[in-house]
């Protein structure tokens, strides 16, 4: 029987698994405890999260707005890629226009385009339309007749983390501060206890959430794979600057010489995330570079190591890594706190009855391990295709996985992406992205030239024009928040 | 005199009420069955201090057939969204601003403050200046028209002009001697009457010149030459509770800064002071009473308190806050000064010779002159000055203020029954109460008393009856439209130079 969970780290994979876990299995009797390691975060740290983090903050019975509003975040309906392709490009959490005879639009749109057609694939998305002019999109019978809209978040981290702790503390989980604390075992090799300045927590089950750091995997001798060979930066610069006076609802990541900056704006501030290859910038010009390309007058910046890459293993004997100790991403896909909600929606799935807990550890670790590696792959993609001479964007040493290698010969071929088991982001994300980058596909599937040149001409007018009203009529982004958030 | 066709017209006195006179008059009646005369004296100074207008002088001009750029470049006029009240409420940093315009949209027949009064209760956020296109232009110095056809759903900008108004007179002055009405420079001595009627025949003028009329317009200032001097008409004291009877006025150089597209009144010790921005210069003025400030002393702190260099010395000028009990007596009807005063705060003062000029057009005599119009004529103007009377002590009554004797004494005066039942109506429910064809509507009473420190206690069922997410919505919807429109409108002085340039051009 798991009677006790004690969750040993800090920030948000530790207070997210304290809330989700109690939430969800409080009312079977399940303790959960944390031990919690002094905050990482300072004021300039965001948490950019992707629309399916709205559905995990309901189940915990977290108010978006009032979220929001306590924290000063903001709205995001995608990111804007600037310097990565021959244009810029905006990745929308949306679908691309309607199907026309039955037919995916991205099909007919393949074929449009080798007619001539110069229209950019974003603006058949009315998410892409929208947030280009100041629009916030709030899906709903309307929108979603036309194409799919989505929505998620700019949370500043520090504050973000301090509602989740605020919550969890309120729902009466006891919390243990600590610098650190020693892993007990038992003959089994099961972690049976942390012992921490004189206190001893014994538990059942044990999330690790200390971060990239992975105290208790690395105590339980668990390593990690490196992916330093597709994701370069080995640097992570945050900072931060006043908030815009129009609060854009995405981020603006822009591909420079020695990494990429992306730009988060909320109510509060404007947060900056700067990632570089030490080897082709020094921390010290760092800073500078990251002001001179955001156009921002910044305050302190706080310059960290960034290691991509997985723990071997997510679940070990009775611990769970959870966030960074499971998995370490670039962030320059907003990807971190989607590690972090796809461990503990797992876990939750298979949370052990008891006794022995090797089957749901292994469903676990492979389930993990495949999402994991899925999500790397969309975020490779973009080094694989950036047309960026050289520095920190030429072409990659290491061959490309051979699941994103696969994606990318189909789309090549026939506009189609093969989606595998597991995928972080869905087909609309990779269409959007793929193409932004510059991929045109060579052919498409032959039936929809059964669609006349004028029909389909007629088809996409009429998207556009549709799109153009819509987005005219929507509630602008800052009178959304203005009216809901503040 | 009765029966006989009115033909010759003398309007007595120029500035700005004579020249608005002559104008409508030849404009509407024409030259050709009727004879207009102004006289007019050098030796008299008018009373031209920068003046600010409401947008009913749209109306007027329109009638008059004038370029709307041509009159801004022949008056160095600037644009006006409303006037910016500060330390009204209890003095020290508390500012509101009155605009033109309206707030928000009506949603389901209910007008927007009842919504408005629903969300700033549950928000806490009682900024209504939000939901008016005109306050927030106005608070970034921004201002453009909005193309014709575009009315209140789509945040057309309502507005007005301050003006420099010896030009605005002398531009009319050009027009109306284009529409062939004479002009007589003199100073009148003596005037006739008849002797069975007692209508005025004629004027004598200082240089033996003699002006003969049907009709005669006063345009002669407080004295009230014909109205009062000849036909003793009287007048109607009101300051009991307007006890302000001076301003002291005093043009400034153009302040550092951007040109504010607004009035500023400040409230002061003992009063209230001025302040109006032109293309050339900046007009102020401190209006007071005297009971409780001397003269002197308010010519002190008018300077002391200037937002820029004085181009001149201050002049003081005296009045009795009222009117005069008949505006239209046998053959003579008063504009102006002549026909009563209330103190500039709400910018009144053309407005009220522009409605009385309007008004004798729509009722001018042809053949003779009728009681029952000349009765109805009087009630009917009466009401308009009533009117800007209640709303002008609503200003001194709704404060906290009552740190200086002035503010005391202004706390503890009566209030006319008329105001005071719509204060009552207002704080009990939120519902302005106003007739139709009343100057002040139902958004300036909200906002000045609101502004002042009203907030009404309840507000319509109605507006509780969507849900807190739907009224938050159509909230988001009006500030998202009117952001909009606001981001089309150009820097004020950018917008200025550009019509000065279109002259240049042509």
């Amino acid at each position: 029987m798991i009677d006790k969970v004690v969750i040993f780290g800090r920030d948000a994979a530790a207070w997210l698994s304290a809330n989700a876990l109690h939430t969800a299995l409080e009312p079977t009797g399940l303790t959960v405890e944390v031990v919690e390691l002094p905050s990482l975060l300072q004021a300039q740290d965001i948490y950019p999260a992707l629309p399916a983090l709205e559905a995990f903050h309901s189940q915990m019975r977290i108010d978006e707005h009032a979220l929001l509003k306590a924290i000063g975040g903001s709205y995001s309906l995608g990111q804007s890629f600037v310097g990565f392709g021959p244009a810029p490009f905006f990745h929308a959490y949306g679908g691309h226009g309607v199907a026309i005879d039955r037919l995916p639009f991205f099909q007919h749109f393949v074929r449009a385009r080798q007619k001539g057609l110069k229209v950019a694939l974003e603006d058949f998305s009315l998410t892409a339309a929208g947030a280009k002019i100041g629009r916030f999109i709030v899906p709903d019978s309307t929108t979603g007749g036309f194409a799919r809209t989505d929505y998620g978040y700019h949370l500043p981290a520090a504050a973000y983390t301090a509602f989740l702790r605020a919550k969890a503390i309120g729902s009466g989980i006891r919390v243990t501060p600590a610098r650190g604390a020693e892993v007990e075992r038992d003959g089994e090799g099961r972690i049976i206890a942390l012992v921490t300045g004189g206190q001893r927590m014994t538990g059942d089950l044990f999330i690790d959430a200390s971060g990239a750091e992975a105290r208790l995997m690395r105590a339980l001798d668990i390593g990690a794979e490196t992916w330093r060979g597709w994701f370069r930066g080995d640097r992570l610069l945050a900072a931060a600057g006043a908030p815009y006076a129009s609060v854009p609802a995405y981020a603006r990541i822009e591909a420079l010489d020695h990494g990429w900056l992306g730009l988060y704006a909320a109510q509060d501030k404007t947060r900056l995330v700067q990632v570089h290859d030490s080897r082709l910038m020094g921390d010290d010009k760092a800073l500078q570079a990251a002001a001179r390309a955001a156009g921002l007058h910044l305050g302190d910046a706080v310059v960290s190591e960034l290691n991509p890459g997985r723990s071997v293993q997510a679940w070990a004997e009775n611990c769970v890594a959870i966030g960074e100790a499971a998995c370490v991403f670039d962030p320059v896909d907003s990807s971190g706190l989607h590690a972090i909600q796809s461990g503990l929606v797992h876990l939750l799935a298979l949370f052990p009855q008891g006794g022995d807990i090797a089957v749901e550890r292994r469903e676990y670790n492979h389930l993990m391990r495949q999402g994991f590696e899925r999500l790397r792959d969309f975020q490779i993609a973009h080094a694989a295709l950036c047309g960026h001479g050289g520095g920190y964007w030429r072409p990659l040493e290491t061959a490309l996985p051979d699941t994103l290698t696969r994606k990318l010969e189909a789309f090549r071929g026939r506009g189609i992406v093969p989606m595998y088991d597991g995928e972080a982001f869905p087909l609309d994300s990779w269409e959007a992205v793929l193409t932004g980058h510059g991929l045109t596909p060579e052919s498409f599937e032959p039936l929809v030239a059964a669609t006349s040149d004028a029909d389909l001409m007629a088809h996409l007018k009429h998207m556009l024009g549709y799109i153009r009203e819509q987005v005219q009529s929507m509630n602008s982004h800052d009178s959304y928040l203005e009216l809901f958030c503040r | 005199m009765q029966g006989e066709r009115i033909r010759k017209i003398v309007i007595v006195g120029g500035g700005t009420s004579g020249w608005m006179t002559a104008a409508m008059l030849s404009k509407a009646l024409g030259t050709v069955m009727h004879d207009i005369t102004l006289v007019e004296s050098d030796e008299i100074g008018t009373v031209g201090v920068g003046e600010a207008t409401i947008p009913p002088i749209h109306q007027f001009n329109r009638r008059l057939d004038i370029d709307e750029d041509e009159f801004i470049r022949e008056t160095n006029a600037t644009f006006k969204l409303g006037i910016r009240f500060d330390g009204w409420k209890r003095s020290g940093d508390d500012s509101y601003f009155h605009p033109f315009g309206y707030l928000g949209q009506d949603m389901d027949g209910l007008s927007f403050r009842h919504y408005w009064m629903r969300f700033a209760r549950l928000s806490g956020n009682f900024d209504y200046g939000r939901f008016n296109v005109e306050t927030l232009a106005a608070r970034e110095n921004r201002f453009g028209r909005t193309p014709s056809g575009e009315g209140r759903e789509k945040y057309a900008v309502n507005y007005a002009f301050q003006f420099d108004a010896s030009l605005y007179a002398a531009y009319l002055r050009r027009y109306s001697e284009k529409l062939a009405v004479r002009r007589i420079e003199g100073l009148v001595v003596k005037v006739d009457q008849d002797a069975e009627s007692g209508f005025i025949t004629a004027v004598h003028l200082k240089d033996g010149q003699v002006v003969e009329g049907d009709f005669f317009i006063d345009c002669s200032g407080f004295r009230g030459l014909l109205i009062e001097q000849t036909l003793k008409s009287g007048y109607e004291d009101w300051s009991r509770w307007l006890p302000c009877d001076r301003a002291a006025a005093v043009p400034c150089e153009k302040p550092v800064g951007p040109i504010e597209p607004y009035v500023v009144c400040t409230s002061r010790e003992a009063g209230w002071q001025w302040k109006i921005p032109l293309q050339h210069r900046t007009g102020n003025g401190y209006v007071f009473c005297s009971g409780f400030l001397s003269e002197e002393e308010a010519c002190e702190k008018l300077m002391a308190r200037l937002p820029a260099k004085a181009l001149k010395d201050p002049k003081v000028l005296r009045f009795t806050t009222g009117h005069r009990r008949k505006v239209w007596d046998k053959n003579v009807v008063a504009v102006g000064l002549a026909s009563g005063f209330l103190e500039p705060l709400e910018s009144t003062s053309i407005h009220l010779s522009q409605i009385v000029i309007a008004k004798l057009i729509s009722q001018f005599p042809k053949n003779g002159i009728h009681q029952s119009v000349i009765t109805q004529f009087n009630a009917d103007i009466l009401a308009d000055y009533v009117n800007v009377k209640d709303f002008l002590i609503a200003h001194y009554k709704v404060t906290d203020r009552q740190d200086t004797p002035f503010w005391q004494h202004c706390k503890h005066m009566d209030i006319p029954d008329s105001l005071k039942v719509r204060l009552d109506i207002f704080r009990q429910t939120g519902h302005v109460h106003s007739r139709p064809h009343e100057l002040f509507t139902e958004a300036s009473w909200f906002a000045i008393l609101v502004g002042q420190g009203l907030f009404p206690e309840d507000h319509h069922p109605l507006a509780d009856a969507v849900s807190e997410d739907q009224l938050k919505l159509r909230l988001a919807k009006i500030r998202t439209e009117i952001t909009d429109r606001l981001n089309t409108l150009p820097d004020h002085g950018a917008y200025l130079e550009r019509i000065a340039n279109l002259q240049v051009a042509e």
